[in-house]
């Protein structure tokens, strides 16, 4: 059984549909890349799973689990943690406040525990943890996001285009806490339009074309296929 | 004189920021004007003087009554009437000022439009502070606000509570995408707020009097104290309003006493603009 289940899933804005029967499933402990063309759908796609948009039809389960009404908090209890578009720091407070609140649904004693084994997992986050998170550079704010998502200590970390608006070192940073992130065995669905980046971390992918799956298999066959030429050429028509 | 008017300054300026601090916690998480905060003002006030004087309650047991129900009542602001404006900001100061007028007249019903006192036991009593003479009643409204503020800055910093209310006030949407239940941070916020105007109620009463519109026109002043502070920020709240207290009561005394309240709107009108994020502004919205 899939630990992240979803089937025909669709969501709409008014009348705009963003996403059609969306269909994807994601294993314990495996890597999985969305790719697709600017406005395909694809934060759709995460915040629906988070509960964040009303979902219109379709089925998602968690381990099994009906979670298509449920509120963010109970996602967030049941594993599921998102790092958002655009990194949505708190940028009045401390990196240690923003962490902290990664950890929001749990007690404060394993909140600092969590976040003792990020401050190990991650020295630079300690080094920085009275900084505001305002003050740092795009990059330095995805490695706070990312640390904060990972404070909920998750199964299944969504991802939502880590690499957008960054530098290529910056990227390269981001790539190497990804890959850190992975040899702890947590599961990620990353979505990216970063291509190398998908085909690096992630071992299996889809390709959403105007909130449709118009096609799926290895991340690495995608990146060449036609259809993921068709969803960027489609997504400028 | 100077010295008087420098001490009145400062009683005045903790009443202001007391109802400043918590105008501007609410307008932090929910973007709303909190008028009504007056009206919890009023209520709270009415319900400490029943407390002891009708009920017999022990004085300060009859605060500690008032100051909870005060916290109640607010949150029955929020969860029946603010909620279901939250999507429509526009619709924002027209509940908040509709609110104000029901909880008012609510008193005015349950307790007629009469003056009535609410007497401490150190009601009377006047303090030596090096060489001016100063009623205990105003000393008990610094220090009341002075513990409220350290107290709500300890909560707003150090706990999980203030820091999950931070998040909301910054960015509500990435809060709840972290699993914080938005909902629960405006009953929290509105608590706190109700209680601070319970506290204001019982520090000022004492000195003015306990009537339906009581409130009313220090509410004004507690608007221009978030607007000197910046929104959301508790310490500029403080500075402002004894800033303001001072201000205004130096003119009371060196312009004219009727002006008072026309020159706390001066110094707004000032600081709207040359400074128009607040005196103490930083960049970031934000909360504590
Ligand atoms: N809150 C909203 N209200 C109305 N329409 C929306 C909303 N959010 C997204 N949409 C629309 O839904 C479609 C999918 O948007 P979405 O943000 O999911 O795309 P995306 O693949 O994440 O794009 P990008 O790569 O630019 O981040 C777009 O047509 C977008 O305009
Ligand atoms: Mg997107």
């Amino acid at each position: 059984m899939a630990l992240l289940d979803i089937a025909g899933v669709s969501v709409r804005f008014g009348n705009v549909p963003a996403l059609r029967g969306v269909s994807l499933s994601v294993d314990a402990g495996e890597a999985v890349a969305v790719l697709g063309a600017n406005g395909a759908g694809k934060t759709t796609l995460l915040r629906a799973i988070m509960g964040r948009v009303p979902v219109e039809a379709g089925t998602l389960t968690l381990d099994g689990e009906a979670i298509g009404d449920m509120r963010t908090s109970g996602l967030v209890d049941r594993g599921l943690s998102l790092c958002p578009e655009g990194r949505q720091l708190f940028p009045a407070m401390s990196v240690e406040d923003n962490l902290l609140l990664g950890a929001n649904r749990a007690v404060i004693r394993v909140a600092r525990a969590r976040l003792a084994t990020i401050y190990e997992r991650f020295p630079w986050l300690r080094e920085r943890r009275s900084v505001l998170a305002g003050a740092f550079s795009g990059g330095e704010q995805q490695i706070v996001a990312i640390g904060r998502a990972l404070m909920a200590a998750p199964r299944l970390l969504l991802l939502d285009e880590p690499s957008s608006g960054l530098s290529p070192v910056a990227i390269a940073r981001v790539r190497e806490v990804l890959g850190q992130v992975r040899e702890t065995g947590t599961a990620i669905l990353l979505v990216e339009q970063n291509v190398q980046l998908a085909a690096a971390m992630t071992g299996r992918g889809y390709v959403l074309n105007r909130g449709v799956i118009a096609a799926s298999g290895e991340t690495a066959a995608l990146v060449d296929s036609e259809a993921l030429a068709d969803a960027y050429l489609g997504g400028a028509a | 004189m100077l010295q008087q008017a420098l001490v009145n300054g400062v009683v005045l300026g903790a009443l202001f920021a007391l109802l400043g601090v918590g105008l501007t916690l609410v307008y932090g998480v929910m973007d709303v004007p909190n008028f009504a905060q007056a009206g919890v003002v009023t209520l709270g006030a009415y319900i400490m003087v029943t407390l002891h004087q009708a009920a017999h309650w022990p004085f300060f047991l009859a605060v500690a009554g008032g100051v909870v129900a005060a916290g109640l009542i607010s949150v029955a602001t929020e969860r029946f009437a603010y909620r279901f404006v939250r999507t429509r900001p526009l619709a924002a100061p027209a509940v908040a000022l509709g609110l104000l007028l029901i909880l008012d007249n609510s008193a005015l019903e349950l307790w007629g439009g009469d003056h009535v006192s609410l007497t401490p036991p150190y009601g009377a009593g006047l303090i030596q502070l090096g060489g001016m003479t100063v009623p205990a009643v105003g000393v008990a409204l610094v220090l009341t606000a002075a513990v409220s503020m350290l107290l709500l800055w300890l909560l707003l910093t150090r706990t999980g509570i203030g820091r999950a209310i931070r998040a909301v006030s910054q960015n509500p949407e990435a809060a709840a995408t972290l699993g914080i239940e938005l909902e629960r941070q405006y009953v929290t916020a509105f608590f706190i707020s109700g209680v601070l105007a319970g506290l204001a109620a019982f520090a000022y009463a004492p000195t003015y009097a306990v009537f339906p519109y009581m409130a009313d026109g220090v509410i004004f002043d507690g608007f221009v104290v978030v607007i000197l502070g910046g929104l959301g920020n508790v310490w500029g709240a403080a500075l402002g309003g004894i800033l303001l207290g001072l201000v205004e009561s130096l003119s009371a005394v060196y312009v004219s006493a009727a002006y008072q309240t026309a020159i706390g709107f001066v110094v707004l009108l000032l600081v709207i603009v040359l400074r128009p994020a607040g005196l103490f502004a930083t960049t970031a919205r934000r909360v504590a």
